[in-house]
């Protein structure tokens, strides 16, 4: 197999374990954008390849790459970045009126 | 007819675009006439669909493989249905306190044209984006309130169900690394040669996976009843009633496409997990928001259950029972939260005599009470009834079923001690004219078994009015209350006592590690049980 595919899968995997066991709001959230990124890397890097041009007009090249995962996984991004900086904004909220950002602090607390 | 399917998805947003942007308190108004136009076209729609059959459409006439696919058939008309209702009714119920609220009417119309955009799309990556949009404008919606409890519910919501999303990505991903397009009606003619292999088979443990999130099943519940107690209650009602089975939508869209039959066993004792876990929860609570937000797991379970069976009757019975939550759930929450925002405290101990202090809130929790415990010729028996007929052979499922039946009698038995009693409260409170409308109507429809699904005939329907009658109607009456007896009896004997072990079931409460653990051991068990198959 690819190496860059199990170095992908290797950094998902990270994100997920990170996500499983972080006690932090700001680990939890960046542990998000690392899944995600490393996604994102995963499709990109499959339908990569060296030989063949970017897909824009004058084409130097015979062959160009498939402009579909390209278009999708910018629109993840631009999701991404609106989801991390809504997590961002509540993670300041919570810290406000809670004075902590630790998961079970935050549960254990009555209002 | 393409114009008009977009604008299904556009008018609401212009809408409320133009409300924020004018900030003017007349024409908030509009909202109510925005909402009209959105009804007419929604009508019109499935007036063709009626008359024509399912149709759909890309968008500037690109090839189907790029393009961006609208649809419509009968699964996506009957949820904008249940759409419109609920909408209306959330806007009547917010309108009195909130009119002049402009971010309020923003978002909840931006959520409406969005949810639409969701019903109606055939691309799996236009889905995903949908759900991603649904999730943030709903998590602004949960931390409306601007306290404490919302803002720390709301960002469990929001991380947990991005997480979800994120392997709904991963599936989206793989699926069109084995077939290169993503459109759904090409992926159905595609699916036959590429079934077998084991990377389509992972990509659909994904979906499920994600689409099990969104629909609260057993190990991953734990974002939905701490969000529903921390929103205002309409935006309840939308989450519960609509919401919740966004992800019941995507997973009937997908297990449609996929047509795998192996994870038929998996997904009918995960529902039966659910719904045992989500009653036993339920009953429990004191909290009158938490108790009709652990009923939405219990009752999505149910309808789970229904859905795994593959049988025509199992299936139909599914949907007849996933329509009519929809409404009972709505008025039930509507209801509640008129009582809790009267009473000023949402504990059941301290309400008493709701009967006697706001008799039209009452009768319309009542109604949404004898619905949810399944009493005949109200909407929620129609479902019940049919899911469980469907099996009567599995002795096993039947009496657990039965079981969670019975829980839900007893806690909503604890629920309605709040109609009786003597009332602390000195000053007789003004219910708005539009709150009581709002009750009214979902009541109504409540009684007369809103869209009922001709079971008898294959692909047809009506807008039947009657609710469902079988010929068993005098048994199911005497079944009823006979339980209802066995239910007062344990919620006397055991439930009021308050032991220890209640004590401790009422303050467990998954942290947000644990849910992820308990994700990814969901998707750990279904690959599991997938291989064992396949071996």
């Amino acid at each position: 197999m690819d190496r860059s595919i199990i170095l992908c899968t290797l950094v998902m995997s990270l994100g997920f374990f990170g996500m499983a066991t972080s006690k932090n709001i700001i680990k939890s959230i960046i542990c998000l954008n690392v899944t995600q990124t490393a996604i994102i890397l995963f499709l990109l890097h499959l339908f990569h390849n060296s030989d063949s041009d970017i897909p824009m007009m004058p084409f130097l090249k015979e062959r160009f790459t498939d402009p579909l995962p390209q278009a999708l996984m910018i629109t993840t991004i631009v999701i991404g970045s609106a989801v991390t900086s809504l997590a961002l904004l509540m993670s300041i909220k919570v810290f406000h009126y809670y004075g902590t950002l630790n998961w079970s602090e935050l549960f254990s607390k009555d209002d | 007819m393409l114009t008009l399917m977009l604008l299904t998805i556009l008018v609401p947003f212009l809408g409320a675009v133009i409300i924020y942007f004018f900030k003017n308190r007349t024409l908030n108004r509009s909202i109510f006439f925005i909402q009209g136009i959105e009804t007419g076209l929604v009508i019109y729609l499935i007036r063709r669909f009626l008359i024509y059959g399912p149709y759909h459409f890309v968008i500037g006439g690109w090839q189907q493989q790029i393009g961006i696919e609208l649809g419509i058939d009968r699964l996506t008309v009957l949820f904008m249905l249940l759409t419109l209702i609920l909408w209306w009714a959330s806007i009547f119920y917010m309108w009195p306190q909130r009119h002049s609220d402009v971010k309020h009417l923003f978002f909840m119309l931006v959520l409406e044209g969005m949810f639409m955009g969701f019903l109606q799309s055939r691309d799996l990556f236009n889905m995903f984006l949908f759900i991603e949009v649904i999730t943030m404008i709903s998590t602004i919606l949960i931390t409306y309130q601007k306290n404490g409890t919302s803002v720390k519910a709301g960002i469990y919501y929001l991380l947990f169900n991005n997480l979800g999303m994120l392997i709904f990505l991963l599936g989206v991903i793989l699926v069109y690394i084995a077939t290169g397009t993503l459109n759904m009606y090409q992926l159905d003619s595609l699916m036959s040669s590429v079934k077998g292999q084991s990377i389509m088979q992972l990509a659909y443990v994904f979906f499920v996976t994600a689409m099990g999130v969104k629909a609260a099943f057993f190990p991953v519940y734990n974002w939905l009843p701490t969000a529903h107690a921390a929103a205002p209650s309409h935006i309840s009602a939308l989450l519960s009633g609509l919401l919740v089975k966004s992800g019941i939508y995507g997973f009937m869209r997908i297990t449609d496409m996929f047509g795998y039959e192996m994870f038929n066993t998996y997904f009918l004792w995960v529902g039966i997990i659910t719904s045992i876990g989500g009653v036993c929860f339920a009953m429990v609570q004191k909290d009158i928001k938490l108790i009709l937000g652990y009923h939405t797991i219990s009752q999505v379970g149910l309808i789970f259950t229904a859905l795994s069976v593959p049988d025509y009757l199992a299936q139909e019975a599914g949907l007849i029972h996933l329509l009519n939550h929809g409404i009972f759930k709505g008025l039930l929450f509507i209801g509640a939260g008129i009582t809790a925002r009267i009473y000023g405290t949402r504990s059941v101990d301290k309400i008493r005599g709701v009967l006697k202090k706001a008799p039209i809130i009452s009768i319309g929790l009542i109604i949404g009470s004898l619905a949810i415990t399944g009493f005949p010729l109200f909407n929620g028996y129609a479902g019940k009834h049919l899911i469980m007929e469907s099996f009567k052979e599995q002795h096993l499922v039947y009496w657990v079923l039965t079981f969670v039946n019975l829980g839900t009698m007893i806690s909503f038995i604890k629920l309605s001690a709040i109609h009786f009693g003597e009332s602390t409260m000195r000053s007789s409170p003004v219910v708005s004219k539009f709150i009581k409308i709002s009750v009214l109507v979902l009541s109504l429809l409540c009684i007369t078994s809103f869209p009922f699904l001709r079971v008898s005939s294959i692909n047809q329907w009506t807008l039947s009015s009657l609710a469902y009658i079988p010929h068993t109607i005098m048994v199911d009456i005497i079944k009823y209350f006979l339980m209802m007896e066995i239910g007062y009896g344990v919620y006397i004997g055991i439930i009021r006592k308050d032991p220890k072990l209640i004590k401790a079931m009422r303050s467990f409460n998954l942290s947000f590690e644990n849910s992820n653990l308990m994700l990814m051991f969901f998707i750990f068990t279904m690959i599991v049980f997938g291989t064992q198959l396949i071996l």
